[in-house]
């Protein structure tokens, strides 16, 4: 089994990334789906902010100004972790007011509804 | 012995959190009417956060740290009922399917209208 | 509606600077020249259709091609990620091949950038174009559900929007009360620490915008467009981008140079000290805390 059953942190939020995934293409609601990029999201952040920890350091705040690297956990995962943050909230905000536009203008939210109507409407011009 | 028994009471509040929020997982996912998922993940934030947030309190023992625990899991418990409450209004108002599934009182009895 | 053909000669008969400028930003464009776009017809606009949607979905493969495609690119992609996590070394293990660079931020970390959290002088400090662009990016997503959702005041409200406005909530009213100085002071407290423990422009921002959205849902736009209107909200992102911008370009440019740059880096421990990070943090916690209040404004009540 290798280093699996040791990598557990990272081999859940793997999983939690394929659940996420699966929940995107599966699902035929548009906020379903919605809800499957910001789970996908959450296991990214998990996977990246597992990858700098080590055993027995501290959070790498300097204490009694205490600066060897033997003390203190990586902190470059972290400052990547907060970028995806970002980047996540600013695209669930622009992908539900898509989401309402489409609705405004289906009234419905079921994708295989939408593109039907979609398609028929561009052919009927 | 005291240690064990303090890591036990910790341990079964963590359960009672746990189950809390996976049934409200479930819940936001499977159920049908809206109120019916709003009562699933309310669930979830009184209950769920309350619990872990006791059983990490009793695991960290006397400390500073568990001031700060409560005082957040307490702003938590009081606020989230209140956004559950607001969802639940706009529901109430708003909502088309209330009357199939929401029973009223007629007189003496509770029925269902049509 | 034709304009006269006559408009581009007289652009290129007078040569001064600005008529060139304008024809160089033209190219050429004849706006009459352009096709005429058909006439918009309404949503509604079916051609008469009677036949159900579902059916209506034109020489595509049967649902189950789908379902079988998406389900074996599911199992790949989870057996690939599985499988690496198996051949990545051990979780929480000391790493000999930790690389310099994040050696060189621990020791060298604050010295060189005065604070005490190295997250922040990594953030702001060593890669603070990075957090440049990520505030552009908060802007953008604004500036997009601005165009998406803003509502003109000549189309109509649906009928339901006064049933629809609950900000005369009494449960909410009293909460709201009780927590919103208590989250507008710890908001502040995380924004103005990012320096010195775990916090920050991102984090008190989104705090702070958070008040902001439980003002407005409790007391309604009047109250809360008192603090944050739309101009507010145009002059703060935009004051605050360009002092992301002026100031580091200003200790980019003395850093590079090796000039001595009036922003020192003081003691680390204080709260006046790590040179720009201070400000930036507030900078970057207005921007944030705009966005979040607009785009909850954008989609409560469809305009600021």
């Amino acid at each position: 089994m290798g280093n699996l059953l040791y990598n557990y942190e990272e081999a859940v939020a793997l999983i939690l990334f394929s659940i996420g995934f699966m929940t995107l293409l599966f699902h035929k609601n548009l906020l379903r789906k919605l809800i499957g990029m910001n789970i996908m999201d959450s296991g990214v952040y998990l996977f990246l902010a597992s990858m700098g920890y080590i055993y027995g350091r501290r959070a790498p705040i300097v204490e009694n100004g205490d600066v060897s690297a033997v003390h203190y956990v990586n902190p470059v995962p972290a400052s990547l972790v907060l970028t995806g943050i970002v980047v996540s909230v600013s695209v669930t905000a622009v992908m539900l007011s898509l989401a309402v536009r489409l609705y405004e203008r289906y009234h419905t939210l079921n994708l295989d509804e939408i593109y039907a109507a979609a398609r028929t409407r561009r052919e009927h011009r | 012995m005291a240690e064990w028994v303090r890591f036990g009471i910790s341990a079964l509040f963590a359960a009672v959190g746990i189950f809390a929020f996976i049934s409200a997982a479930v819940g936001a996912f499977r159920l049908d009417y809206v109120l019916s998922r709003m009562h699933a993940t309310a669930l979830a934030d009184t209950v769920g956060i309350g619990a872990i947030a006791i059983s990490a309190a009793i695991a960290a023992g006397v400390d500073f740290v568990t001031l700060k625990l409560l005082f957040s899991a307490a702003a938590m418990v009081l606020t989230s009922p209140v956004s559950t409450h607001m969802l639940a209004e706009l529901e109430y108002r708003t909502g088309d399917e209330l009357y199939k599934h929401v029973k009223f009182k007629v007189g003496k009895k509770w029925e269902r209208l049509k | 509606m034709k304009k006269p053909k006559t408009q581009p000669e007289t652009a290129k008969s007078s040569g001064t600077a600005a008529s060139s400028i304008k024809k160089w930003l033209d190219f050429d464009l004849d706006i009459d020249s352009l096709p005429v776009p058909p006439p918009r017809e309404s949503a509604e606009d079916d051609g008469g259709d009677e036949t159900p949607l579902l059916s209506r979905i034109p020489k595509s493969a049967p649902r189950f091609v789908y379902t079988a495609l998406a389900a074996i690119c599911s199992i790949v992609l989870t057996a690939t990620l599985i499988l690496t996590v198996e051949g990545m070394p051990r979780y929480g293990e000391d790493q000999d091949y930790m690389d310099t660079v994040t050696y060189e931020y621990i020791t060298h970390g604050m010295e060189y950038t005065g604070a005490v959290n190295i997250v922040a002088g990594i953030i702001l400090e060593y890669r603070a174009f990075d957090t440049l662009g990520e505030s552009f990016v908060l802007f953008c997503a604004v500036t997009c559900v601005l165009v998406l959702l803003r509502a003109d005041s000549a189309d109509s409200q649906p009928e339901d929007v006064v049933f629809r406005d609950l900000s005369h909530d009494a449960i909410l009213r009293r909460t709201v009360r009780a927590i919103v100085p208590l989250v507008f002071m710890f908001g502040v407290y995380v924004l103005l620490n990012g320096h010195l423990s775990p916090g920050g422009g991102f984090s008190g921002g989104a705090v702070i915008g958070a008040g902001l959205v439980m003002v407005s849902a409790a007391y309604g736009g009047d109250v809360s467009g008192r603090i944050v209107s739309e101009r507010v909200f145009k002059i703060v992102t935009t004051c605050a981008l360009s002092f992301y911008c002026l100031g580091k370009s200003y200790t980019f440019f003395t850093g590079a140079n090796g000039l001595h740059s009036i922003v020192g880096n003081g003691t680390p421990g204080d709260i006046l000290s790590a040179g720009l990070i201070l400000p930036l943090n507030v900078a970057v916690g207005m921007v944030v805390a705009c966005t979040v209040y607009g785009i909850y404004r954008m989609f409560d009540k469809r305009s600021f």
